[in-house]
């Protein structure tokens, strides 16, 4: 009887990705964010080796690992809160899901949800979106009341992400708070503010912040060029940063919008008490990615 | 003696001293300048290059004189600091440098070790004697000893080690993982045998294939030097 539920599900999720093929407009699963530049494109300020395994190795592992995670959970009947495309209501949600898929989220799915914002805001040196005048005029007036002016708040999420002790990021986030509403924090690992205070990790300020601004510190992120010397990269970092993403990501964070990390328009956040299942989601991007997605997720599930 | 200012790491660190703890840190080589003791930066016993082709000699030499050299001058600078704000009563102050002196304290403590465990391939020999026996008494064999501690340091987090320690209680050789620079003497083991899995000990030649470094680091494991600190350790 199982097996007749079990096959009877896995043609579901068969027809729900084939109609999802032929609609070729649903984000089926998660994937990798497209990059609107060359993985050699940010050369010399961020070296064409580091992007090749950070994007293509690094960062496609955590998805593939968060995909994997997600199939297992849901072929194993386990009802999710959030629907398993949406990576931003998981990472939220966290606290929520079971164990031990929230160890695997929180591990791979943070790495997925980190690097999808930190690829995305990055652009090639010396382009018009690395002025500081590609901010737009909501977060630069954000940025001087909380830190008197862009100088000051790079200095300082530089030296914050210069003190992170081991693996982790540092973080630009909106709290939503009306009297201060720009914090900076950091994270160990691949965990990220919108996963709240997790028990047991150290204390992160700003706990439950959304990132609009991330720089990825681990070691992966610099060494093959830098060795050792973080500073340097973090100096190279703000030469390829793309402002007009960071004020879009502002700009989405203000209207409680998921921030946009594909290249799906940005869609209101979901209601946690919604238990979707994998395949079922409504809106996404109408690109060739999702067409791409959509059949790997069914070659994945036969 | 310096003028009361050579402060014991392991106490340091927050933890008892366990003796054997103390001992460990005890044999910290130090100077003492100007009358403040100094952590000095030990010599490798073997060149950089010398555990090729398994670590290559561009990763032991920002290893040992970047990475290991930045925590002995952190750690100096920190228990300098810490002195300071000792003899000025500044207890606020002391206490913002407990991180440092953990991090850079437990950096130096972990890499003094690493690089005795490691030896050159040609030198390299299997455990015997009672280290092998507490070995295959607690896994079944070497090849289940080693294959369970590459798995379990895989699988850290991040940046930390993977640890064979004893068990000052039990007696028991155990493996245990440590996140970033944690000392193992918190867990109340004795450190017999440390792999770095930070990525800096491994990227430039392993990239992200983390289990390939663990694979291979056997080769270069110094299984004399585990078997001495064993001794140490249970007597």
């Amino acid at each position: 009887m199982a097996r007749i539920i079990s096959y009877m599900n896995r043609f579901v999720i068969v027809a729900a990705a084939a109609s999802a093929l032929l609609a070729c407009s649903a984000q089926a699963q998660i994937q990798q964010v497209a990059l609107p530049y060359a993985l050699d494109a940010l050369e010399p300020e961020i070296d064409n080796a580091t992007m090749n395994f950070h994007y293509g190795t690094h960062y496609a592992t955590y998805v593939n690992n968060t995909l994997a995670a997600l199939k297992n959970a849901t072929d194993s009947g386990v009802r999710l809160p959030v629907a398993t495309s949406n990576l931003t209501a998981l990472i939220s949600s966290i606290k929520r899901l079971p164990s031990p898929l929230n160890t695997t989220i929180r591990n791979q799915g943070g790495g997925a949800w980190n690097h999808a914002l930190y690829f995305k805001h990055l652009t090639p040196p010396g382009s018009p979106a690395t002025q500081s005048t590609a901010i737009s005029a909501p977060l630069r007036d954000a940025i001087n009341a909380n830190f008197g002016s862009v100088d000051n708040m790079t200095a300082a999420l530089s030296a914050a992400a210069g003190k992170v002790f081991g693996s982790g990021w540092a973080w630009l986030c909106y709290t939503g708070n009306s009297s201060a509403d720009l914090a900076i924090t950091t994270t160990p690992n691949q965990d990220n503010p919108l996963m709240g205070q997790l028990p047991g990790a150290p204390a992160v300020s700003a706990a439950g912040c959304t990132p609009i601004l991330g720089i990825d510190v681990w070691e992966h992120a610099y060494y093959l060029k830098h060795g050792p010397k973080r500073p340097a990269y973090l100096e190279s970092f703000w030469k390829v940063l793309n402002w007009q993403q960071v004020s879009k990501n502002y700009d989405s964070a203000v209207q409680g919008l998921e921030l946009d990390l594909s290249e799906a328009a940005p869609r209101a956040l979901e209601a946690p008490s919604k238990a979707v299942s994998a395949g079922s989601s409504s809106s996404g991007s109408a690109g060739f990615g999702a067409m791409a997605a959509a059949a790997a997720a069914l070659l994945a599930v036969v | 003696m310096a003028s009361g200012r050579v402060i014991n790491l392991a106490r340091f660190l927050g933890r008892a001293a366990e003796p054997a703890a103390a001992a460990q840190s005890s044999a910290l080589q130090y100077s003492t300048v100007g009358g403040v003791a100094a952590y000095k930066l030990p010599d490798l016993p073997y060149d950089h290059s010398a555990l090729e082709p398994v670590i290559s000699g561009e990763i032991m030499e920002l290893h040992h004189k970047k990475h290991h050299a930045a925590y002995v001058t952190n750690l100096n600078k920190a228990l300098e600091e810490y002195a300071d704000a000792e003899s000025n009563k500044d207890l606020q102050k002391m206490i913002s440098l407990q991180s440092a002196i953990n991090f850079n304290g437990g950096g130096h403590i972990n890499h003094d070790i690493f690089w005795t465990n490691l030896c050159p391939e040609k030198d390299a020999a299997p455990p015997s004697g009672e280290l092998l026996a507490a070995i295959e008494a607690k896994w079944g064999s070497l090849e289940k000893f080693t294959a369970t501690f590459s798995a379990k340091t895989a699988a850290v987090q991040g940046s930390g080690w993977g640890w064979l320690g004893l068990n000052k209680e039990t007696k028991a050789l155990e493996i245990a993982t440590c996140a970033n620079q944690d000392p193992l003497a918190a867990k109340g083991l004795v450190p017999l045998l440390g792999i770095d899995v930070w990525e800096h000990a491994y990227y430039l030649q392993y990239k992200n294939v983390r289990p390939d470094y663990l694979k291979a680091i056997w080769k270069v494991v110094n299984w004399e030097n585990v078997a001495q600190r064993y001794k140490a350790a249970k007597a």
